[in-house]
């Protein structure tokens, strides 16, 4: 994951789950082609191809995932 | 690829700026959306640029060609306030919901959803979406001595009714929708909380869902998952196999998402997500939680 995103994390707090799962997922599904996938939170976004992501500061709510491990809380 | 992040603080007006500069920019889809009124805002936007839309906003009057509402519609929150009220024998409820436009879009599916059951509405009180004491609305409702409470909201008001309840000393069973797991409930509530019942449509059960909360926590150690990430997260990969498999055009994703009935493998949900139908999460794909002693627990009201 990208300093960028990890930054972008820490000063949202939990509203940082979103943008980090959707960083996660490009990261992951996208890494099997030739070139790994980037992600960025720069002003001016370059690549072949563009996705936009919102994100609300501060959250409305935060929810909670549930289940095991740390996602129980 | 690039995902470009803007904050577009839960603004409609700057949410809708927002989307101008997406398009502008060629993206070929974008996330976003996180409330109802922020995506009712931006229909119109979305649908000019053609450029479709993963919204997380829960109420039934987003109805547009390209905004995807992968968080569980009202309505389908509500077939779930059904199901509870069935599985414990309640037969009266009273409805806490807030002034707001969320609100407002909430307590209209309540009394349709709920008015053709078999459940008797007894009570109905409304507050303000910031509000931090809802004593006098739960006054008024105890008098008509409802079995249960179900409450549509967003944010501390969760808090606030169960702290309003403990100050009572009314022992009343609550039920609110997705956003009554918000982490600010324990916080701020701590074991007040306690009784209070919501609904998630992220659970533990599916080999999806573990694989995801395994690998999370290994990747993010120090972040939790909410189930927020987690829709995020299927949403995201929704949109990449949209990409890989339709093409890398707005045209092209738009389409394929059109046509995507069912979509297997993601963590969110017990069934396979039928994008196409544009509201993915159903009431089957929602388990309930309580809260107990500041942290939340799966229950199977079997």
């Amino acid at each position: 994951m990208s300093r960028n995103t990890r930054r972008i994390t820490r000063i949202l707090g939990m509203t940082g789950a979103v943008v980090l799962a959707l960083g996660a997922t490009t990261a992951c599904s996208l890494s099997s082609g030739s070139e790994p996938a980037s992600t960025t939170s720069s002003q001016e976004p370059s690549g072949d191809v563009l996705i936009g992501a919102l994100f609300p500061s501060p959250a409305p709510y935060r929810g909670q995932a549930g289940s095991i491990g740390r996602a129980s809380s | 690829m690039t995902i470009d992040f803007q904050d577009d603080a839960n603004n409609p007006n700057e949410a809708v700026t927002l989307v101008t500069r997406f398009a502008q920019a060629d993206a070929v889809a974008m996330f976003g959306a996180h409330s109802s009124p922020v995506a009712l805002a931006q229909a119109e936007a979305v649908e000019a640029a053609g450029l479709p839309e993963f919204v997380f906003g829960a109420s039934n009057a987003i109805d547009n060609p390209y905004q995807y509402q992968v968080n569980a519609r009202d309505s389908e929150q509500i077939k779930n306030v059904l199901t509870f009220a069935e599985a414990n024998d309640f037969h009266t409820v009273a409805f806490l919901t807030d002034t707001g436009a969320y609100g407002t879009a909430a307590l209209e599916q309540l009394n349709t959803v709920i008015g053709e059951s078999d459940l008797e509405i007894v009570g109905s009180e409304t507050f303000e979406p910031t509000a931090s004491n809802l004593t006098p609305q739960l006054v008024a409702l105890q008098r008509q001595n409802p079995d249960f409470i179900a409450m549509f909201t967003f944010g501390t008001p969760y808090a606030a009714v169960v702290q309003g309840t403990a100050e009572t000393g009314w022992d009343v069973p609550i039920i609110g929708n997705v956003a009554a797991g918000d982490i600010a409930v324990g916080e701020i509530a701590g074991e007040d909380a306690d009784g209070l019942y919501y609904m998630s449509p992220f659970g533990s059960e599916t080999d999806a869902a573990k694989e995801l909360i395994d690998a999370w926590e290994a990747e993010y150690p120090d972040d939790e998952l909410t189930f927020e990430g987690a829709i995020a997260y299927d949403s995201m990969s929704v949109l990449l196999r949209a990409i890989t498999e339709g093409g890398p055009t707005r045209e092209e994703v738009q389409a394929w998402l059109q046509d995507a009935v069912e979509v297997e493998g993601l963590a969110s949900g017990t069934t396979a997500w039928d994008v196409a139908s544009r509201a993915p999460i159903r009431a089957e794909d929602l388990t309930f939680r309580l809260w107990q002693a500041g942290e939340t627990v799966e229950v199977d009201l079997g």
